[in-house]
């Protein structure tokens, strides 16, 4: 129960091989029963320095790697964020500090998964300091990414839950393994070109195009649709979300609220396409950003440094689409979409066209619509 | 002369593996020995007490990463 384990340490925790460790020796602080003294010098998560903090002395072979992998180092929200303020650098801005503040929250430690849930959550021992070799789900990855991925998967968003949860009560480190989280990230390398990034196949290898006992299969190319254009069903998104604050000068403050929550599903263009990514279409969502998403951080600036930042601090933003290629997990065999081929050919809703751009999109997104929609097939 | 020599060569064996062995030892001690966390232990392992402090403290948190 959320809050009922904050603090408290399980009595056999005491005498597991890690509990043996002793508190002080990874906690630091002090062993006096003056609870104040006892907390001075306190760590309190001892595993949050260079990717491994304590854990390196025994768990090398991972932490060695960790230290560069997505979890731990966002770099993939530094590398957008870096593309979309250029030619600005960061160290001009106060982006490393709302970084500190706001972004570095997302990132995770080895305890963050293993021993308590992430400082998004604001922390808390998941089960009484016992290790967790396996994460419990529903209070580490969903504790992050409750608000799409994990939850549609478990079905606390959108209409269904993913079959593979719902069937076959699979938890997310059944396709994505620790080889795969503790992985290390080449340096500007996007999450799709992730060498361990898991793919259906793996699991289904005899759907694949040319192979399939499946007509649907093998009537389009193979690498043409992802899996999830056929077997996903309707899933979370977002437009104004991360908009809520607008503060350009001193005393003019807009508030902007977040839009409604869309069900949506749109097929759109993929303009990432790698080996582990490899098709032409996926389904794709809303980035929650606008071109002034960070306006309020030059009032800031002025206010704590004398002088405001610079005056386009999103300079760059035609540079990559709001529309993105997305991960859905709300999986079903059978959909409205697959349910026949004329379910899906000609149907202009379900791609993301022209008409789903706003004005002051970036133009990025026209690389992403599906200018000719597949027609329908009459025989 | 050449029994100096292997006499020399023979302490310096000895005193070498002496070191190696006094540190090696020493190692293990003080491996042994981890700082004492007795008084942490009585505190945090009274959950009762460690409960009404977390359901004080704990927040709800918010999902964002997606």
């Amino acid at each position: 129960m959320r809050g009922r384990d904050t603090y408290g340490v399980d009595k056999d925790y005491v005498d597991s091989v890690h509990g043996k460790v002793g508190c002080i020796n990874c906690h630091k602080g002090k062993n006096v029963s003056d609870k104040d003294k006892a907390h001075e010098g306190l760590v309190k998560d001892p595993s949050e320095e260079d990717g491994g903090g304590v854990c390196r002395q025994c768990h090398g072979d991972i932490t060695s790697t960790y230290k560069n992998a997505m979890h731990y180092n966002l770099t993939g929200i530094k590398d957008i964020v870096g593309t979309l303020i250029s030619p600005h650098k960061m160290k001009d801005t106060l982006l490393p500090a709302a970084w500190k503040l706001d972004c570095a929250n997302c990132h995770a430690s080895c305890g963050s998964c293993h021993v308590a849930w992430p400082k998004v959550a604001e922390g808390g021992l998941l089960n009484r300091h016992h290790f967790e070799k396996n994460p419990p789900m529903e209070k580490t990855c969903y504790a992050c990414h409750g608000s799409r991925f994990a939850g549609e998967y478990m079905g606390l968003l959108g209409p269904s839950p993913d079959v593979h949860y719902e069937k076959y009560q699979m938890v997310c480190t059944d396709c994505h393994k620790g080889s795969e989280l503790h992985h290390t990230m080449p340096e500007g390398v996007k999450r799709y070109y992730a060498t361990e990034t898991p793919r259906c196949e793996q699991c289904h290898a005899d759907v694949v195009s040319g192979r399939s006992e499946v007509a649907m299969h093998n009537a389009h190319k193979k690498n043409e649709l992802s899996c999830t254009v056929c077997h996903a069903t309707e899933y979370f998104n977002c437009t104004n979300c991360h908009v809520s604050l607008d503060v350009k000068e001193a005393g003019n403050i807009k508030v902007i609220f977040p839009s409604d929550p869309l069900s949506t599903f749109k097929i759109g263009r993929n303009i990432d396409r790698s080996p582990g990514n490899p098709y032409a279409y996926n389904l794709v969502r809303h980035t929650p950003m606008k071109k002034d998403s960070l306006a309020s951080l030059r009032y800031f600036q002025a206010v704590l440094t004398g002088k405001p930042g610079p005056e386009d601090l999103i300079s760059n933003y035609d540079a990559l689409p709001t529309w993105n290629s997305a991960s859905i997990h709300t999986i079903q065999r059978r959909t409205k979409q697959n349910s026949s081929c004329n379910a899906c050919h000609g149907h202009r809703g379900l791609f993301l066209t022209k008409d789903d751009l706003e004005p002051g999109d970036p133009e990025a997104n026209l690389k992403v619509i599906v200018n000719e929609i597949p027609p329908r097939i009459k025989k | 002369m050449r029994t100096k020599r292997r006499t020399r060569f023979t302490l310096a064996v000895i005193s070498f593996l002496g070191i190696a062995c006094a540190f090696g030892l020493g190692g293990t001690l003080f491996a042994a020995e981890a700082p004492a966390s007795s008084e942490c232990i009585k505190c945090h392992t009274d959950l009762k007490k460690m409960d009404r402090y977390g359901a004080a403290s704990a927040g709800g948190g918010a999902a964002i990463a997606g």
